[in-house]
């Protein structure tokens, strides 16, 4: 795996999904999420989504969210930390994109992990179900202040 | 008649129902042996095989109640996605393994391996009320029991001990429950959360219409089978105190609710009860030379004799890797505890004569609402529902429609729409990212607020369980064909519970949020209005209990009228289905019947 | 050991137990939350119950002191010391914060080492915590023959009962002679046991299939990789079936981490722990100091530190390229939440 595009990923997520590089880094996920983005795109298609962030400012992730190349990858990104699954890709991205990729087009979640560590959970101020619980009698407290 | 059985007692089925009866037989003085053959397999008796399922759940795309325990080949069950009509020139309708006849669908699961549905239970442990048991007498509708709410209340406190119960006793009387003196739950109340605190407390003062009455709210904390602190008031027959049962394999885990928030299906702590717990009590050497358990055997037909109509025998097939061997055991007394539409399937493959097997199939179908808060509600903590509004359950206009309980969902609108996953695909489509993203789920997902207003469904003979022969399971039995529809009595206190949430909502500051899609399975119209109904998962009638083979199939302990040595247990047995969730009354039954099994056993001549 | 003479000096010997008790809990929380994946669900099982054992021990030992007119004190300021820490006053034994991995359970192992069975000549060894608990029980029978139950007849005397503890074992509310010695028992069963038995013998262990091995010697399961069968001897190896113990899944944390090492919302999050920790032990301390009903408040802050915890073990240690940062568990400048109470409360030697 190559190093450097990993922390590229990890940079661009972080500014996909609002979440600080500590706080994605607290999830664990983000070499699991770099193959899987990797396996489900491509490499190639990968590389160059990457490379098309320089810098990345909010105007230019603006315009690439309605780019009907980078857009979809973006999207399935944020969804992928938000919530641990990857969607297939539209059908018209994978007609023009997919020619090198060897995985199928497919819906799943990621591991247990990705589902635990999903963001929405965070953004949210609670925990997974199922994981992570709040102890006996958490949830007759108020909940917990925003930051 | 042959005089040497295999068995004294043979049990379909190892789910809450079964297995309280097997205990019950085990631990009388009268050394009976008892076999229960349980259609599924045996992964929730390891801690291994609990893990297993947890992570099932956590991989599954849909965290529907049955997605932890995957249904065995051999022993298929259904799951409440399973809606297709048949008749309606989709393949996919034949491919179900419980056929839906419609008009409407039957939305509702159960669970075939060991622990059987209350695996997925959420465990909440409400009593019937009195007056539930007298319909017919009290408001000219549905169907009285033969058995009143003080015949009861001696089991109940058995079945509250077995499952584990928290609830609060005086909280149970001011919504017009009757309990023994002195009598409290094992453990204290769970503690309500904080949406149902928030809610009780902005609500108060407040009133609300409902069928041209005036009502109040009443927010009221439910009993539940799950882990709570025993209360140390409580002594049981032996005048012990109340000691939790930990996690099934790892004792001392699970001794508490932990808030895991994922009850529905699987409490990973085992915090909340599992009928493995009970079977964990009988299954000890003590037992070993007169109990057996079989596990991947399904139960197909009962044998007749021909003069008495006593049960001769019990078939079952028994599966393994590529074999399936039928073979045939005799018992003293046979009891089915398969659940409401196995029950059924197996009786009517029996060819038992008598004309309501199958009929009078209900469930508690419900309705969703949901709205937006314009407070911090704090939401997915703390188990699925830990307070439901009561003042709807009991009230003289169940002469017209019927009575509904209306559950607080702390889980926001995790039944409505999905959420939290709805909620991001729903974002991410109006192009949001970012700190923007995050901003708005949050905003979103802590202020949803989500009611279930689970009523009552009648009693009705149209709406049955058959078996239909050009349909067949993979060990070749007809398989189970449902034929189901709510009439104009739920369909109206469905609307009815609408107008009720839009006033509730403006009284605690909640914007309404609820859209029905017409193009649901559960969509209908009713006068102007229209809703989508669910089904609970609360499966009742098939063998009704009354007082004759002319009005019921069983009688008050279970037994069928025609077979003497047969019973049929479970939430099949119930003439009407109140507004309680099932399973404490199915355990409470077990107790009560168990005491007929052993006084028929201590007969000389048993199947008379 | 010497035996202790006085009730004064019991009662102050005992807070070395709470102390110690007290040590191991950041020792054990470290390797757990070191953990990565679902690999070690067995490493964690274990590591997780010896945990929740010693918290019981530290409300046992706590309630021991009420007991007999003492106050414990496990307020922040107390107990809250930069790591390596030493296990035992008077015992050049320390502990670190480490991550999982074969020489931190060799670690455990000496926390956990077992006292020399009854009929057996004392080793010249170091002091053990069992020899310790051992002085204790003996000392107390002896005070309990001089002075009778007015032992036990404080005035105030807030127990902390099993209401809101929820984990193997029970906490009993010590009120004489017999609960004192049951506590005691409870400590030194679970915990050290002694070379004669494998078992932990805990009369009231009502839990199927629940035998659990002491901790020692479950600890050694994990190096063995092997767990006891029932009748093993205990000085040799376990034969039982397998444990499988994955020792690269772990995230590979820098022992003994240091906040100043730190910097940005690392800082941020570690100065976050350590300040939720401090708190806690101060709301213990007013727990075991008359207001049991906190304990109530004090699991759902366990279940934030938990997240906060791992949180910190997953990121880069700064300026150390291939380990991973930590929670550093060092005393935080923060006034401390119930210094009103601790006047009162026992001193540490
Ligand atoms: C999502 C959901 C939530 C629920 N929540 C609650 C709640 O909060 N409170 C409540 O009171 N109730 C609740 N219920 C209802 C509850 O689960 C049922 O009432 C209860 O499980 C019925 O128990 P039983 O033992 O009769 O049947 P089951 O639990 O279904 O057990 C039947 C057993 O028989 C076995 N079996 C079936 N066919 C055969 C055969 N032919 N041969 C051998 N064995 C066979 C099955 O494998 C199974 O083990 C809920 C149900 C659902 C679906
Ligand atoms: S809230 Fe969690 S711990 Fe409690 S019963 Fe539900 S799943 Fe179990």
């Amino acid at each position: 795996m190559n190093d450097k595009s990993v922390q590229k990923f990890l940079q661009l997520s972080s500014v996909l999904t609002g979440f600080s590089l500590f706080e994605l880094r607290a999830s664990d996920c983000t070499e699991e999420f770099y193959e899987t983005t990797q396996r489900q795109i491509g490499r190639e298609n990968l590389e160059a989504f990457l490379a098309n962030f320089a810098d990345t400012t909010q105007a230019d992730i603006d315009v690439s969210l309605a780019n009907s190349f980078l857009g979809p990858i973006a999207k399935n990104i944020i969804r992928m930390w938000y919530v641990g699954n990857w969607v297939a890709m539209p059908d018209e991205w994978w007609a023009a994109h997919s020619s090198e990729i060897f995985a199928a087009n497919s819906t799943f979640v990621v591991s247990s992990q990705a589902y635990k560590e999903g963001l929405v959970w965070k953004a949210a101020d609670t925990h997974p179900m199922g994981s992570k619980s709040g102890g006996f009698g958490s949830w007759a407290l108020p909940p917990a202040e925003t930051k | 008649m042959n005089t040497q059985y295999d068995f004294d007692v043979v049990i379909v089925g190892a789910g809450v129902a079964g297995l309280i009866m097997a205990k019950q037989i085990l631990e009388d003085a009268g050394n009976f042996r008892v076999l229960v053959l349980e259609a599924g397999g045996e992964r929730s008796k390891s801690f291994e095989g609990h893990r297993e399922y947890l992570k099932n759940f956590f991989e599954a795309l849909i965290k529907i109640p049955n997605s932890p325990y995957p249904a065995e080949f051999y022993a298929p069950h259904p799951n409440e996605l399973e809606t297709k009509l048949l008749n309606k020139n989709d393949p996919a309708a034949e491919l179900q393994y419980v056929l839906q006849n419609g008009p409407q669908p039957f939305r509702t699961t159960y669970t075939r391996s060991l622990g059987g549905t209350v695996q997925h239970w959420l465990g909440t442990c409400l009593r019937l009320r009195p007056s539930d048991l007298k319909m017919r007498t009290t408001y000219g509708r549905g169907l009285d029991w033969p058995l009143t709410y003080e015949e009861l209340m001696p089991y109940y406190r058995k079945a509250e001990f077995e499952i584990g119960v928290a609830g609060d006793v005086d909280e149970q009387k001011l919504d017009g429950f009757k309990f023994e003196d002195g009598y409290v739950y094992p453990m204290e109340g769970i503690p309500k959360s904080y949406v149902d605190s928030e809610l009780e407390r902005r609500l108060n003062g407040h009133t609300f219409t409902y069928a041209g009455t005036t009502q109040k709210p009443r927010v009221t904390a439910s009993p539940q089978g799950r882990n709570g602190i025993p209360n140390p008031k409580y002594k049981d027959e032996n005048k012990n105190q109340y000691v939790p049962l930990g996690a099934v394999g790892r004792g001392d885990l699970g001794l508490r609710c932990e808030g895991n928030s994922s009850c529905v299906p699987i409490c990973p702590a085992q915090a909340k009860y599992t009928p493995v717990k009970t079977l964990n009590k009988i299954d000890i050497p003590e037992y070993a030379d007169r109990f057996s358990i079989l596990y991947n055997s399904v139960a197909t037909k009962l044998h007749i004799e021909k003069e008495s109509g006593n049960i001769e025998s019990l078939e079952y097939k028994k599966y393994g890797r590529g074999s399936i061997s039928t073979k045939q055991v005799t018992a003293k007394v046979y009891i089915l505890a398969a659940h409401a539409v196995e029950n059924a399937k197996l009786l009517l493959n029996s060819s038992c004569k008598n004309d309501l097997i199958g009929r009078n199939l209900m469930d508690h179908p419900f309705v969703l609402t949901w709205g937006l808060s314009d407070w911090n509600a704090g939401t997915f903590r703390g188990p699925a529902v830990t307070s439901t509004i009561t003042s709807l359950c009991d009230l003289p206009t169940r002469k017209d429609l019927s009575a509904c309980r209306i559950e607080i969902s702390n889980w926001g609108w995790n039944w409505a729409t999905g959420s939290p996953y709805a909620e991001v695909d729903e974002f991410l489509g109006q192009g949001l990212h970012g700190q923007k993203l995050r901003e708005a789920l949050k905003n979103n997902i802590s202020r949803q607020i989500e009611f279930n207003f689970l009523t009552e469904q009648l009693p009705d003979k149209d709406n049955r369980v058959t078996i239909d022969e050009n349909f067949r399971d993979e060990l070749e039995l007809p398989r189970p064909k449902l034929h189901y529809q709510l009439g104009e009595y739920e369909r109206a206190g469905l609307i009815e519970a609408k107008k009720v949430s839009d006033q509730i909502f403006k009284s605690a500051g909640v914007t309404d949020c609820t859209k029905y899609d017409k193009k649901d399975p559960g969509y209908f119209e009713f006068g102007q209005s229209n809703a989508v109904f669910y089904g609970a998962g609360h499966i009742g009638g098939t063998h009704i209990m009354g007082l004759n083979a002319n009005d019921s199939v069983v009688d008050k302990d279970q037994r069928s009228h025609d077979h003497r040595n047969l019973f049929a247990i479970g939430s099949g047995s119930f003439p009407t289905m109140g507004t309680s969730n099932p399973t404490l009354t199915i355990a409470a039954l077990s107790f009560r019947s168990a005491e007929a099994v052993l006084r028929q056993l201590k007969q000389a001549n048993p199947w008379n | 050991m010497e035996l202790i003479k006085t009730i004064e000096q019991l009662r102050t010997e005992l807070q070395a137990g709470v102390v110690v008790e007290h040590t191991t809990i950041p020792v054990y929380l470290v390797a757990l939350y070191s953990l990565r994946g679902d690999a070690n669900a067995r490493v964690r099982d274990v590591i997780h119950h010896v945990l929740m054992e010693e918290m019981l021990h530290l409300t046992l030992v706590a309630n021991l002191i009420n007991a007999i007119g003492g106050k414990p004190n496990l307020c922040q300021k107390t107990l809250m010391v930069p790591f390596p820490a030493p296990l035992l006053p008077g015992n050049n034994f320390k502990v670190n914060l480490s991550a999982f991995s074969k020489s931190t359970v060799h670690d455990f192992l000496q926390i956990e080492k077992p006292a020399p069975a009854a009929d057996q000549p004392k080793g010249k060894g170091r002091r053990t915590i069992g020899d310790f608990y051992d002085c204790m029980r003996d000392s107390l029978k002896l005070l309990h023959e001089q002075h009778g139950d007015t032992l036990f007849s404080a005035p105030s005397n807030p127990q902390v009962t099993g209401k809101f503890y929820y984990g193997p074992g029970e906490i009993v509310p010590v009120t004489n002679l017999e609960t004192a010695l049951f506590a005691l028992k409870t400590i030194r069963d679970q915990g050290e046991g002694d070379s004669h038995t494998i078992w932990e013998r805990e009369p009231n262990y009502r839990f199927k299939g629940s035998l659990e091995p002491a901790h020692y010697y479950r600890f050694k399961q994990l190096l063995d990789e092997r767990s006891w069968r029932l009748h093993d001897d205990p000085a040799k190896l376990p034969t039982g079936p397998g444990v499988t113990v994955s020792w690269n899944d772990v995230y590979p944390m820098k022992r003994n981490p240091k906040i100043e090492h730190y910097d940005g919302e690392l800082k941020e999050g570690a100065l976050k722990f350590n300040k939720r920790y401090g708190e806690l032990l101060c709301l213990l301390n007013e727990t075991f100091n008359g207001k049991p009903e906190k304990m109530g408040v004090a699991i759902p802050m366990m279940s934030q530190l938990r997240d906060l915890a791992i949180a910190v073990i997953r990121q880069p240690y700064p300026g150390k390229k291939g380990f991973n940062a930590g929670p550093t568990f060092e005393p935080v400048d923060q006034p401390c939440g119930c210094s009103a109470l601790a006047k009162g409360a026992v001193a540490v030697k």
